[in-house]
């Protein structure tokens, strides 16, 4: 049935079709909602999704392995170091290769620093969207000095490119150690606790979102949702506990999911603070690999044609947005065969279709936001 | 909701907003993290860090002409052309940086380091084809590479080079110099 098809079949009487997006600020980039309305209470929210559409799983196959690192930068922009680290980390299973133990420490340093980037802007546009526009501006404040400190590791501030099949490009230095450390030390707690008195304990914050939208574990499950999503409804699953990669099991983190903080365990508010205190675990992560981190070789040897043998694998990562999967044919040419991205905003747009039913026009937007959804990697 | 719990929400709500403000106020004390740019900062290259990757230079008296570059490119940005023959000679190394995306993979794969990034971020232009920059205005000998080099042997020479400054001034038709072998060579343009 297509879309216009099924739009006519429901649309019944003293409903509005209301159309939000493609370009809307609150949809968090170029997505589209046929919002059904009953007055001010919605009978669905369809997403329309393929806007953002750029064919990036196609151009794998025309583009040698090395050649598609850059593209994954553009799969998730806000959080473009997990798609590099999920693509290398395929290839070097297809290879066989040993990554060296700096490089898997450096990997492990710059995605903790992009996660912590990533989750200030998710909760700073959360309360844009809610009205409180001064969070924001705090976010993107801390998030300009690890932009910084990107800049100095990798060369780029959002596009990083920053790993290589067996490693990463560049060492890191004492200065960017220092930055790093000077960062966490304005961190935690005193940014997390300057943030929470602004915003995460305001009344008003609490009141839009609590019991809105809640998720129950099972729908949560049901829904494929992952990541920051899925913990908020009380399930611990966090892919470097659950399928420790990289260097994860060597370092002492907690996994903080979703208690009811306010109202009912799942709801809009759970999601908001199960971020707050992921930031302060990637925070603690940073610290022990900033000490712990060996000396050594950053690129394993590599060969400088990179040809796999035949055969697939399927890596994955913990990304801002949850479990970010790339499953990788190889047919022992240059080119992969195929690579499919498996991503953790897809899965939510579902979410938020069922649990639009029913809820005000005004908190669908608190329930988008809360979701966290970045449109490129709806689409790629 | 009993008639305490209705004056124990306005309570809440009352703090937390002032709590919220004193934390805005607060930093109207301290320092801002804003620089006011272009005005305060003479050039922007003073906040660009060491190893920013920015616009595409060549020292193409640096150059092997061994096309790794224009190889690893994945949206082919690169154009060299190399003569063949008795003696070759580089006759063409176009960057289209209007096209570029910055990811650095060229200047991995240089072994001499000819290409590299300058710090140049600001690169807006009245006419989009001013942003190809030619790096050979005459016919060059490709670098021989000296035994047991250093970095130092290439990083010697670093500059920002005049095709990269110029790139503002008027737009100039360009062709690529070919070259005449006096034993019957010919460029790999008249071959085409």
């Amino acid at each position: 049935m297509t879309l216009e098809e099924r739009l006519n079949l429901v649309k019944r009487e003293n409903e509005i079709l209301l159309n939000m997006g493609p370009q809307h600020p609150s949809t968090h980039g170029v997505i589209r909602f046929i919002v059904r309305a009953d007055g001010e209470i919605m009978v669905e929210a369809l997403p329309v999704v393929g806007y953002l559409h750029r064919g990036i799983e196609k151009l794998a196959e025309q583009t040698p392995y090395t050649g598609f690192i850059p593209y994954t930068d553009r799969v998730d922009y806000l959080a473009a170091m997990f798609a590099n680290h999920a693509y290398v980390m395929g290839v070097e299973k297809l290879l066989g290769i040993e990554v060296p133990k700096r490089a898997e420490y450096l990997r492990v340093i710059a995605c903790e620093l992009n996660r912590i980037a990533s989750h200030l802007i998710a909760l700073g546009s959360m309360a844009m969207d809610i009205g409180a526009f001064t969070p924001f501006l705090h976010g993107i404040r801390e998030r300009e000095l690890i932009n910084d400190i990107t800049e100095m590791l990798c060369g780029a501030r959002l596009t990083y490119n920053y790993m290589r099949v067996g490693g990463v490009s560049k060492d890191i230095d004492d200065r960017i150690i220092k930055k790093i450390n000077d960062f966490l030390d304005r961190f935690l707690p005193g940014f997390i606790d300057e943030f929470n008195r602004l915003i995460t304990n305001n009344e008003i914050l609490v009141k839009r979102c609590v019991n809105i939208a809640t998720v129950s574990a099972d729908e949560a499950i049901n829904f494929g949702l992952v990541g920051p999503n899925l913990r908020a409804s009380g399930v611990k699953w966090d892919l470097r506990k659950n399928m420790p990669y990289s260097v994860y099991p060597e370092l002492k983190f907690e996994v903080p999911v979703g208690e009811g903080f306010r109202g009912e365990v799942g709801d809009s508010y759970d999601r908001f603070v199960v971020r707050v205190k992921e930031m302060e675990e990637s925070a603690r992560i940073l610290k022990q690999a900033v000490s712990q981190l060996p000396e050594g070789e950053i690129l394993a040897k590599v060969p400088k044609r990179i040809k796999p043998p035949k055969g697939e694998v399927y890596s994955a990562v913990e990304s801002a947005r949850g479990e970010l999967g790339y499953y990788i044919i190889s047919d022992g040419t240059e080119n992969p065969y195929r690579v499919k991205i498996r991503t953790g905003s897809f899965s939510a747009m579902k979410a938020i279709h069922i649990k639009s039913q029913g809820c005000f026009i005004a908190d669908l937007v608190v329930l988008i936001a809360s979701m966290d959804i970045v449109a490129p990697e709806i689409d790629r | 909701m009993s008639f305490t719990n209705y004056l124990a929400n306005i309570r809440n709500s009352v703090v937390s907003i002032f709590e919220g403000m004193a934390v805005t106020f607060s930093w109207m004390l301290r320092r801002p993290h804003t620089v006011q740019y272009p005005d305060k900062v003479d050039k922007g290259h003073e906040l660009i860090k060491e190893g920013f990757r920015g616009i595409l230079e060549v020292d193409v008296s640096l150059c092997t002409g061994c096309l790794a570059c224009q190889r690893t490119c994945p949206i082919g940005v690169i154009l060299v052309e190399v003569s063949k023959g008795t003696e070759r000679y580089i006759t063409r190394f176009d960057i289209d940086a209007a096209k570029c995306m910055y990811c650095g993979l060229c200047t991995e794969a240089c072994p001499t380091n000819a290409i590299r990034h300058t710090k140049e971020f600001a690169y807006s232009v009245d006419d989009i084809r001013k942003l190809v920059l030619h790096y050979i205005k005459e016919p060059v000998k490709p670098y021989k590479p000296v035994k047991d080099a250093t970095p130092d042997n290439f990083n010697a020479g670093r500059f920002v080079s005049e095709i990269v400054k110029n790139r503002e001034k008027e737009y100039v038709e360009y062709e690529a110099p070919s070259v005449k072998i006096p034993d019957g060579g010919q460029t790999e343009k008249e071959k085409n």
